[in-house]
């Protein structure tokens, strides 16, 4: 973590060298102050869900997730594979506070033998359903998946999704970092 | 010649009444007819007009049995193509019918929520019986073989387009119609409620056909 610091606040301070005076000087390390508290307050922030099962990789700086859900679904067993599994799908909303764009790249979850990004989208009145490489979340921004447009959809169920059940999952975003996410099952 | 102008004037007071009566009467009829004349129900989905009959078809129940769709007949049936395989919008419209349903009360009795799939490759009795347990166990789901339930889809306009999709696990989608239909208790093809109108909606025009 500290060697991964170091070379970002390099990065930063070498991107900022460019220009001379002894201003900018200053406002570089104001900046990497600033980045510096940032990381800091931001891993404090993040430190619960780190250690939750799953999530081994560094948690993402500044995103967090609000109001996460799945819909409740029963399991079928002895499916070949999870084309032909029963499927369910988790809705949240990711808040980036950071200024740097983030993507979520993919998910994780025991609870199905599949876990994709997907999109639902009504052309004309059809319903068409596709998967997605990414979501954006941007810099200062955030991303809604909510049903009738991006959600985690789950292949194969390997076990019921009951109202009022908890399940852990893991969010993957672009640079690595992984986000440990608790959900619950409802019915909304 | 007094006697005259006074006689004139009588006449014209009387006709006069006459006039203020024959409008108040007429009036007050405009205001009845107004009141009483026939209404035309009103929908927030789309009214299908003119109305037509519902295309009859026997498919299978989620319990295995034969089941034919003018058996129905006699009560408002909310209809809806879609397939079990669907995370998100079909289940979002089955959670707006138990929603009606629990918003129409006792009315809830003289209305069928039925699902027909349109999958049914995928879509075994059991399956679709498991899928709608999610909901309410009052609801009927219909499929059978793709060589009986593709006329179905064929018959009541329903878009169902199989989607074969490159590096995802869920081998094959759907695109398919999202709307419901509301057939009223005659058999006739009243309404079309689309995607994304809410459950309130839904009960209100089913009431308007019960």
């Amino acid at each position: 973590m500290a060697e991964r610091l170091r070379s970002r606040l390099l990065g930063r301070s070498g991107e900022l060298r460019r220009p001379a005076g002894a201003g900018l000087v200053a406002g570089a390390a104001l900046v990497a102050a600033a980045f510096v508290w940032a990381l800091w307050t931001g891993l404090a922030g993040a430190a619960a869900p780190a250690k939750a099962p799953g999530a081994a990789q560094a948690p993402p700086q500044g995103i967090r997730v609000e109001d996460p859900w799945a819909r409740p679904a029963k399991a079928m067993g002895g499916h070949a594979d999870a084309s032909m599994g029963m499927t369910s799908a988790i809705f949240l909303t990711l808040v980036n506070d950071s200024g740097t764009t983030r993507y979520l790249v993919a998910a994780k979850s025991d609870v199905a033998d599949a876990v994709e990004l997907h999109e639902t989208r009504i052309v004309d009145n059809v319903m068409k359903m596709q998967p997605v490489a990414r979501i954006e979340v941007p810099a200062k921004g955030r991303a809604q998946l909510k049903p009738g447009g991006y959600h985690i959809m789950l292949l194969g169920l390997r076990r019921t999704l009951a109202q009022g059940d908890r399940f852990q999952a893991t969010l993957v975003f672009d640079d690595g970092s992984e986000l440990a996410v608790d959900v619950p099952v409802e019915m909304r | 010649m007094g006697k005259l102008t006074m006689q004139r004037l009588r006449t014209s007071w009387r006709i006069w009444i006459v006039a203020a009566l024959v409008v108040i009467a007429g009036a007050a009829s405009a205001v009845g007819w107004f009141l009483t004349r026939p209404r035309a129900p009103s929908f927030r989905g789309a009214a299908v007009n003119p109305p037509y009959p519902a295309p009859d078809f026997t498919l299978v129940d989620q319990r295995g049995e034969p089941f034919r769709f003018s058996s129905l007949r006699g009560k408002v049936v909310a209809l809806y193509f879609g397939y079990t395989f669907c995370p998100d919008a079909c289940p979002g419209t089955l959670l707006n019918f138990r929603q009606a349903r629990q918003l129409l009360g006792s009315q809830a009795d003289r209305v069928q929520f039925v699902f027909v799939s349109v999958d049914p490759e995928r879509d075994s009795p059991e399956r679709i019986r498991e899928y709608l347990s999610n909901f309410d166990p009052s609801f009927l789901g219909l499929t059978g073989k793709p060589a009986e339930v593709t006329p179905v889809l064929r018959q009541y306009g329903v878009v169902a387009e199989k989607v074969y999709v490159e590096g995802s696990s869920a081998g094959y989608l759907m695109n398919h119609t999202a709307s419901v239909y509301l057939i009223d208790p005659n058999g006739m093809m009243r309404v079309m409620v689309f995607y994304g109108q809410r459950a309130e909606d839904l009960a209100h025009d089913i009431r308007q056909l019960l």
